[in-house]
């Protein structure tokens, strides 16, 4: 018989109470892989949707301490196009409109002719808007079936402002971002006059020099914050660690983390420690026999590492299968992009063992401060 | 060896052998010394000997042995094994898993494990390789005789199996004492005269150092050196005869 063998023999023989404890752990590690996995997934979306654009920096009226971004004026574009390193400005302009009676619908306004017209992978339809009507949208893969409008069809955008609010679907686009994919895209001055904000736009897209280096990098967001000190510059990769929604659902993950962790690590040491006060006479039979201390601790540390890898494997498939029925969820698709990316299943299984180790630690120590003769007398 | 008798238990009965274990003036007492469990045992156990020790209850032989397995401390004298003091808790451990092999009235197997299993228990203390543990633990059951109860749970097996292969376990790792506290305390007469078969047969084939704590006159019949005790003291002679 090998060590191990002999460690889960001991868990074997209190399935019920073993398989409990692990249950616990394994609802713990479900909560925070799956949290973990949606914020990872929203992450992923941004970059995602800048890196499609050739978009390496990003200019916006955001901050910090005002999140929504604020309007900014769309000749501010004209002049970080002549600074140095930048290839293409364009203006763009974000919003949410109700559409065709009550889908709330992401619409962006992309500047007429600007380099990001290059990079739309329509699936159907006519290329680059910037040559098309005034009353065209292209709609992102899943915002089309959503809408149930593809090319051809036509959208009601509900608006108090006296100007046309049926648009032509020009076309449907595929993208690697899901929050792109589920939007509508049209020309800037059409979404402007539809949100009266002519002349004015969200934030800005650069298109940057791909010879540049991180030092000029740095040196042209200098350069930017000093011009225009109401404006905050960010890289691509920024954007996702200022997203104030993503910080939240970091910050929920963490917490939801660390309680379920508490939570682990207490049911485990109970655990733990109810097997090794049953067990004080084998114990003592096993100081009798010429145990080492460290093979006893070894063996309660390893029964409880062993609960809790098991709790982190199902808790993991739990997290897996939950997350993945709620994305194909009819009246949830396309809302959820969750990332169970190898490493987070890994980081589950570390920090299931650290719990692990943690949780027996106390009953271990108390193990090995059995007496042998005291222990064996024990009835 | 020629017959011996004597009061002085700590002189040499075979000169020029050091005891196996020694106790020199052992005291052990407990709560505090309201109970005093040991008092004053001068006793020297030689190599190859079969020794039984009897007493009403309750007059410390369980207390005495456990000193002899290193499972428990004296308050006062000295425990000496092979002439040394056993000092330091590696020291002790180590000794336990390879010198002493313990046999236990209530048996003391692990109820989850077979009896090949059981046996093995010890084993993890050794550099052996599983495979080898595996083998050594088969033959140790052929040899009290339950080849043909390898896979069987304690709770599958009748009182005299038990103590079989506890005795079996108690050799795992060849010690060459082994300690048994009344181990035909829980067994009918019938397996009570197997199991004092056996232990007898296997002091005497592989040259062990057997200590049999017990109430069963049976069983000084048997042993080589029957110690008497009474109140935490050993009265009257010491009986030593010659080997067979
Ligand atoms: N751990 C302990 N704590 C308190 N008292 C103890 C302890 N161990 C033994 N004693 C006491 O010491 C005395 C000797 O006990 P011991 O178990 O050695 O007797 P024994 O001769 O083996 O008796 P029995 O034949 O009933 O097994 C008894 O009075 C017992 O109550
Ligand atoms: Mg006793």
């Amino acid at each position: 018989m090998r060590f191990p063998a002999f460690v889960w023999r001991n868990l074997w023989c209190r399935r019920s109470r073993s398989l409990l404890t692990l249950a616990g752990v394994a609802v713990g590690v479900a909560a925070g892989v799956s949290m973990f996995a949606v914020a990872r997934g929203f992450d992923r979306e941004i970059l995602n949707k800048y890196a499609v654009r050739d978009t390496q920096m990003i200019v916006t009226g955001a901050t910090k301490k005002r999140p929504l971004p604020t309007l900014v004026d769309q000749r501010v574009g004209d002049e970080l196009a002549k600074l140095p390193g930048v290839l293409g400005v364009a203006g763009a302009l974000w919003d949410v409109q109700n559409v065709e009676g009550s889908t709330a619908l992401g619409v962006m306004g992309w500047e007429t002719g600007s380099y990001l017209w290059k990079h739309l992978a329509l699936r159907s339809g006519e290329q680059l808007i910037s040559q098309g009507t005034e009353d065209t949208v292209y709609l992102g893969q899943i915002a089309s079936g959503w809408l149930r409008k593809s090319e051809g069809g036509s959208i009601v955008f509900e608006t108090d402002r006296p100007v046309a609010s049926r648009f032509r679907v020009a076309g449907v686009f595929e993208s690697a971002s899901l929050a792109e994919s589920a939007a509508a895209i049209m020309r800037l001055e059409i979404l402007q006059s539809l949100l009266g904000c002519e002349g004015k736009v969200n934030y800005f897209n650069l298109h940057l020099d791909p010879q540049i280096s991180p030092q000029q990098f740095e040196a042209l967001r200098e350069m930017i914050r000093a011009r225009f000190p109401d404006l905050n510059v960010l890289r691509a990769d920024e954007i996702a660690s200022n997203n104030t929604g993503l910080r939240a659902a970091r910050a929920m993950s963490i917490a939801t983390s660390a309680i379920a962790l508490l939570i682990g690590t207490l049911g485990v040491t109970n655990s733990v420690m109810m097997s090794v006060f049953e067990r004080s006479r084998e114990v003592g039979l096993l100081m009798a026999v010429g145990w080492k201390t460290h093979r006893i601790v070894a063996m309660i540390l390893m029964e409880s590492v062993f609960l809790c890898l098991g709790g982190a494997a199902a808790g993991s498939a739990v997290a897996v299968a939950g997350v993945t029925a709620l994305q194909s969820m009819e009246s949830l698709h396309g809302r959820i992009s969750a990332d169970f990316a190898a490493d987070l299943i890994l980081s589950a299984f570390l920090v299931a063992a650290a719990v692990g180790l943690l949780g027996g630690l106390y009953p271990a120590y108390l193990a090995s401060r059995h007496q042998p003769c005291e222990a064996l007398r024990h009835e | 060896m020629e017959l011996h008798r004597t009061h002085d238990t700590g002189s040499v009965a075979e000169s020029g052998d050091v005891p196996v274990v020694e106790l020199k003036n052992v005291r052990r007492t407990f709560d505090g010394g309201r109970i005093e469990a040991l008092r004053g045992i001068n006793l020297a156990i030689h190599r190859n000997e079969f020794v039984a020790i009897s007493g009403p209850s309750g007059c410390g032989k369980s207390t005495l042995l456990n000193l002899m397995g290193v499972l428990d401390e004296p308050d006062a004298g000295e425990v000496l094994f092979g002439g040394r003091r056993l000092d330091g808790i590696s020291a002790r451990t180590r000794f336990r898993s390879r010198e002493v092999g313990f046999i236990f009235q209530a048996f003391h197997l692990l109820p989850t494990l077979t009896a090949l299993e059981n046996v093995q228990i010890p084993m993890f203390e050794m550099p052996w390789s599983c495979r080898e543990r595996v083998n050594r633990a088969r033959q140790l059951l052929e040899e009290v005789g339950l080849a043909s109860r390898l896979n069987h749970l304690p709770s599958e097996l009748s009182g005299g199996e038990r103590q079989r292969v506890a005795a079996a376990r108690s050799l795992a790792n060849e010690p060459k004492l082994i300690l048994a506290d009344e181990p035909t305390g829980n067994l009918d007469s019938g397996s009570s005269t197997q199991l004092m078969e056996l232990l007898t047969t296997l002091h005497a084939r592989k040259n062990l150092t057997l200590i049999v704590v017990t109430h069963d006159p049976a069983w000084s019949g048997r042993a080589g050196c029957v110690v008497r005790m009474r109140d935490g003291q050993i009265v009257g002679d010491i009986f030593r005869e010659p080997a067979p």
